[in-house]
């Protein structure tokens, strides 16, 4: 049987279904998501993100 | 003095016995009941699947925890639950054979789901042909099966690698997903990335959908749904992917699918690595006169009733409500038992359901994962607590999927210095459309990939470890 549903866009075919929302990270960016330094600040920017979901609370008391 | 027991020692009925013996202290007893001692931290499963960490350093035992805070603890297997007043316990079957029955004022079942590799032929490390991160020992085994596949690749042979869902209603996506992506990067990582094939299969109704409906980020100025970065992580490393599907059957060394537009496929692999779709663990309801009640306590798949709109099942998926969602997790008919973590019932999926031609069903069912775990076995335990202490008639803790965020760290790759994971905060769960444009609150609900998300994942590893040991200021560490 063909795998007709198998998608690969590990080559980029102009005008297919899979380019119409085609996303990748370029070179600077796939740098960057190691680049320790600026890790550094991200660490500390994603727990201040985390602490402001936690500081809504997840359980409310209800009116009795 | 009254008596509370917790069955299952997971997140959530972990979190639930601890907070419940430190508020209620000598007083009242609490007693956990899990088959297994150990605590098993399962995020962290993805990594002792590849190698990357030591079964031992996922999970600990609980018994002298539990000592140390008072709480008693039996190791045998909650078998039949008799909730009808003047006689409510629950049968405990133990190792040796015995039975006790166990007494209770307030029952939590916390215990997590039967993993239904049955539901599809062939799946499974056990009866089967595929592996799975579920359990350590299962996890283990993954651990084993892939090495020889790296071992093969280092004499040069070419191995096929396939991730994902085993069946049209699998859940937890997200940690195929990061075993995917750590397989990838292990490959690497031992030099031999350029002799796999590797191929993801899910029933997800597209990329990035997570059996949550997917999500939309801010990002760089733009609203962006995470079905594109979903997307452009396999890109980038060259992975193919097959959305939409159910796993019809597995075989040695293939597996039969078709997807919701009716088409039949089949792919061969040497390594398999399928996350089953999950039920309730079987548990028998008996009623005063000795007749089974499971219908009226739990759905059809065996999880727990609980104050949910189950009748919305039947609706199409543009009249789901909100509402429909529980919020105080006990039983309509028993409202002593609470049902926490995996083992309450949703009223239907997140995600939109769909239909191949046939009839199949492919709809991911609702992830629930620790975190949501932890915050509902503690709102049960502070509702609890409240009606022990202060007399309250019923529960007065809520938290509902639809109001609570959750905090997803999907590891990509496991290394201080070059390893990666996507840190994604959303809030609500479940999408709200009714108060939110997008279904979330932008303001809560964030995504990035990159190194400092391992290193949040890795924190948290040890963070919720310390924690669930209920260690110095476990309190203080949020569910």
């Amino acid at each position: 049987m063909e795998d007709k549903s198998v998608k690969d866009l590990t080559e980029y075919v102009p005008y297919s279904k899979e380019a119409r929302s085609f996303m990748a990270p370029t070179k600077y960016t796939v740098f960057i998501r190691t680049f320790i330094p600026w890790q550094l600040v991200k660490f500390a920017y994603y727990n201040l993100k985390m602490l402001k979901v936690l500081s809504k609370g997840h359980g409310r008391f209800m009116d009795k | 003095m009254a008596r509370i027991v917790v069955l299952g020692t997971g997140f959530a009925g972990n979190t639930a016995a601890l907070n419940l013996k430190k508020a209620l202290g000598g007083k009242h007893d609490v007693i956990v009941v899990s088959p297994r001692k150990n605590f098993s931290y399962v995020p962290s499963l993805v990594w002792v699947g590849v190698g990357s960490m030591r079964p031992e350093n996922t999970q600990f035992n609980l018994e002298p925890i539990y000592k140390k805070h008072g709480i008693e603890f039996k190791e045998g297997m909650a078998v039949e639950i008799h909730p009808d007043s003047q006689d409510q316990y629950v049968v405990v079957q133990y190792y040796d054979g015995g039975t006790e029955q166990i007494k209770y004022d307030y029952l939590i079942n916390a215990t997590g789901p039967k993993l239904n590799y049955a539901a599809t032929p062939g799946l499974g490390p056990d009866a089967g042909y595929s592996d799975s991160i579920c359990t350590l020992p299962h996890a283990v085994k993954t651990r084993d099966n892939y090495l020889k596949a790296v071992e093969k690749m280092k004499q040069g042979k070419r191995q096929r690698f396939i991730v994902g869902t085993g069946h049209g209603t699998a859940t937890c996506q997200g940690a195929a997903f990061e075993f995917i992506h750590n397989l990838e990067f292990d490959l690497n990582r031992r030099g031999v990335r350029r002799n796999a094939d590797i191929t993801w299969i899910s029933n997800e109704p597209a990329l990035g959908d997570f059996g949550v409906g997917g999500v939309i980020v801010k990002k760089n100025g733009n609203l962006v749904s995470g079905k594109l970065f979903a997307e452009s992580t396999f890109l980038e490393k060259g992975i193919k992917w097959i959305e939409r599907s159910h796993v019809r059957k597995v075989e040695e060394d293939s597996l039969n699918y078709v997807n919701i537009e009716g088409e039949e496929g089949k792919l061969g692999f040497d390594f398999a690595m399928l996350i089953p779709p999950f039920a309730g663990i079987p548990i028998a309801y008996i009623d005063k006169d000795g007749n089974d009640i499971k219908g009226q306590m739990c759905v059809s798949s065996g999880f727990m009733k609980v104050d949910a709109d189950y009748a919305s099942a039947a609706k199409p998926f543009e009249e789901w409500k909100n509402s429909d969602w529980p919020k105080k997790y006990n039983n309509p008919v028993y409202k002593n038992i609470f049902a926490a973590g995996i083992a309450f019932a949703p009223p239907h999926p997140i995600s939109k359901p769909f239909k191949a031609p046939d009839g199949t069903i492919i709809a991911p069912s609702p992830p629930r994962t620790g975190m949501a775990s932890g915050i509902i076995g503690h709102t049960v335990a502070l509702s609890i607590i409240d009606m022990v202490k202060n007399g309250a008639e019923g529960p007065t803790q809520e938290a509902s999927m639809t109001e609570f965020g959750a905090i997803c760290i999907t590891s990509m790759g496991k290394s201080m210095t070059h390893g990666s994971a996507a840190l994604l905060t959303m809030d609500p769960v479940v999408p709200n459309y009714e108060k939110y444009k997008f279904g979330r609150n932008l303001n809560y609900t964030f995504g990035d990939i990159g190194l400092a998300g391992h290193w949040v994942k890795y924190m948290l590893h040890y963070l919720f470890m310390w924690k669930m040991k209920g260690k110095f200021l476990w309190q203080f560490i949020p569910d």
